[in-house]
């Protein structure tokens, strides 16, 4: 067995020669390349990194942004119902007032009408004692009843005090004696001595007739007004009646 | 008669030689082919050891082929 | 009688080196190697084409095979594992060219592939751990085991040559031998065979190289225990 040492030293050569052109054209610009490939992509990958935390902290600020805007409205909310509230008892307290407003208003207008009914009341009463009075009178004789109201007008006007008399007496105008009923000239003769022995010779006397004072007589002077008939009478009456004026409701 | 003698040597070495590494290799075929099957994720690394072990016991049978083409070929004997 | 599967063949000879037939084919090989990857590396892109990808997939392989091995992240091993497996898988696929004989199928170039394994054992070692260091390993696990140590390293590099020359040359040698019996057709399984045992070998040539490299390299398990009740103390 013979190896060819000239072929054994020149692949060992040749071999180390093309260790050395891989190396030169294969393994290292490929290296290179697949280095610089895995660097671009951790690059790109560290910049999607950061790209991811930018936007998540973005998304964190929005979303302190939004708890914000939601405690606004949270106050927003709270003072609209506060002011609400408010709003109501005020409301309710306009209500009550304007309730007890009405409610006085329609106790006075209540009020009001029960007057004017009373008075309606009282005025029919005054109206039917009239007629009764009336009714009653007829059964009288007319002139007995003036005759003796005239008597007691003749008792007032002795009555008065002599100055009120002399005024009378001495008026320019004559006093008028009103009776209920027409006097008949005898007995209008025989009041007017009466009266004039009553205030002097000087006093002048005219007579009327008003039925509306029922019976009886006024004498009236320029500032002086005697009553006796029942119609004053009456309306007396119906004045103490209404006098003493019921409370009114509250 | 040293060229006989070198001839029937060198079938004999190959032959039994080939014997074995043949027990051997089906034996570790054998057992890789088990292994793989147990842990089939395992395949690629039971492989490549399983082809380096072929190799080793290859090289027996290969001794043998280099002594027999020696005999053959090469032959110190022949003068 | 056929040719001898151990004799080399004259080409020609230039001045007075002799050149044969092996080393004119190694040549050529060499050039289309190179060729090749200088064609495809002139205008590298980051977005490969499928050539670039074809090759970067070759040598990101490599790489993980170089990483899964040695367990070393490093590079310094691609050049050396890179081009012994590619220059085998060429060698021993250029069987497939007519009236070319593969340079794997002679034990010079063989042997010159496992001197290169041998040295680079021996300068990657004394380079990981020093010459004193490297010498120490021999020793592991003790003294009496040195001559035994030292038997080994040529053993297994002889192994290697022999494997891959026994490999490659009796496919040839088998091949050879049916086209001289029938020629037509019936070679062509074996060729196929013969493809797969190439790729084969390139491998484990290349994984050889890389255990033998890292066997030299790496920390022997009682140095990592004396580091360890170093590190412990």
């Amino acid at each position: 067995m013979q190896i060819d040492w000239w072929t054994f030293g020149l692949q060992t050569i040749n071999v180390l020669v093309l260790i050395w052109l891989l190396q030169r054209f294969l393994f290292r610009p490929v290296k290179a390349i697949i280095d610089a490939r895995r660097d671009a992509s951790e690059k790109l990958l560290a910049d999607a990194e950061a790209a991811r935390n930018a936007a998540q902290e973005a998304v964190a600020a929005i979303e302190a942004r939004r708890k914000d805007f939601s405690k606004e409205g949270e106050a927003i909310l709270a003072a609209a119902q506060a002011t609400a509230l408010t709003e109501r008892a005020n409301m309710l307290e306009q209500a009550r007032q304007e309730a007890a407003r009405i409610e006085t208003e329609a106790h006075k207008i209540l009020a009001r009408e029960r007057e004017t009914q009373r008075h309606e009341l009282e005025a029919q009463a005054g109206e039917l004692a009239v007629v009764m009075a009336r009714r009653l009178l007829d059964l009288l004789p007319a002139d007995t009843v003036t005759a003796a109201l005239l008597e007691a007008l003749a008792q007032d006007l002795a009555a008065l005090p002599a100055e009120a008399r002399r005024e009378l007496a001495a008026a320019e105008r004559p006093v008028v004696v009103t009776t209920a009923t027409a006097l008949s000239a005898d007995a209008q003769t025989a009041w007017q001595e009466r009266l004039t022995q009553l205030l002097g010779k000087d006093a002048r006397f005219t007579f009327g007739e008003d039925p509306g004072l029922i019976a009886g007589a006024t004498l009236q002077g320029p500032h002086t007004l005697l009553r006796r008939n029942w119609r004053a009478d009456l309306d007396r009456l119906g004045r103490s009646l209404t006098m003493p004026v019921p409370p009114s409701h509250e | 008669m040293i060229e006989i003698a070198s001839i029937i040597a060198a079938a004999f070495a190959v032959s039994f030689g080939a014997i074995g590494p043949a027990l051997g290799q089906g034996r570790s075929v054998a057992a890789a082919l088990d292994a793989i099957a147990r842990q089939p994720e395992a395949a690629n690394v039971i492989s490549r050891t399983l082809f380096v072990g072929l190799a080793m016991i290859e090289t027996t049978a290969i001794y043998c082929l280099v002594v027999s083409l020696l005999l053959l070929f090469a032959n110190p004997f022949r003068g | 009688m056929m040719d001898s599967p151990l004799s080399t063949h004259l080409a020609f000879t230039l001045g007075p080196v002799p050149i044969s037939t092996t080393v004119l084919t190694t040549w050529g090989i060499m050039a289309a190697l190179a060729a090749a990857a200088w064609a495809v590396t002139r205008r590298l892109t980051m977005r490969p084409g499928t050539a670039q990808a074809c090759l970067e997939l070759v040598v990101e392989t490599i790489q993980g095979q170089i990483h899964d091995t040695m367990h070393t992240a490093s590079t310094l091993f691609l050049p050396l594992i890179g081009t012994l497996f590619l220059f085998i898988l060429a060698a021993n696929w250029s069987s497939m060219v007519p009236g070319i004989e593969p340079p794997t199928a002679k034990i010079e170039t063989d042997a010159a592939l496992a001197l290169i394994v041998f040295l680079s054992v021996v300068g990657f070692g004394i380079q990981a751990r020093g010459l004193g260091g490297y010498l120490r390993s021999f020793a592991y696990p003790n003294l009496f085991l040195v001559p035994m140590n030292l038997l080994e390293q040529f053993t297994r590099t002889f192994a290697l040559v022999v494997r891959l020359f026994g490999n490659v040359m009796s496919g040839v040698f088998i091949i050879a031998i049916l086209l001289s019996l029938v020629g037509l057709l019936v070679p062509v399984p074996l060729m196929a065979l013969e493809l797969l045992t190439g790729a084969v070998q390139a491998y484990i040539f290349a994984v050889l190289a890389m255990v033998f490299i890292s066997g030299a390299i790496e920390e022997k398990p009682s140095d990592a225990a004396q580091q360890q009740e170093d590190t412990a103390s």
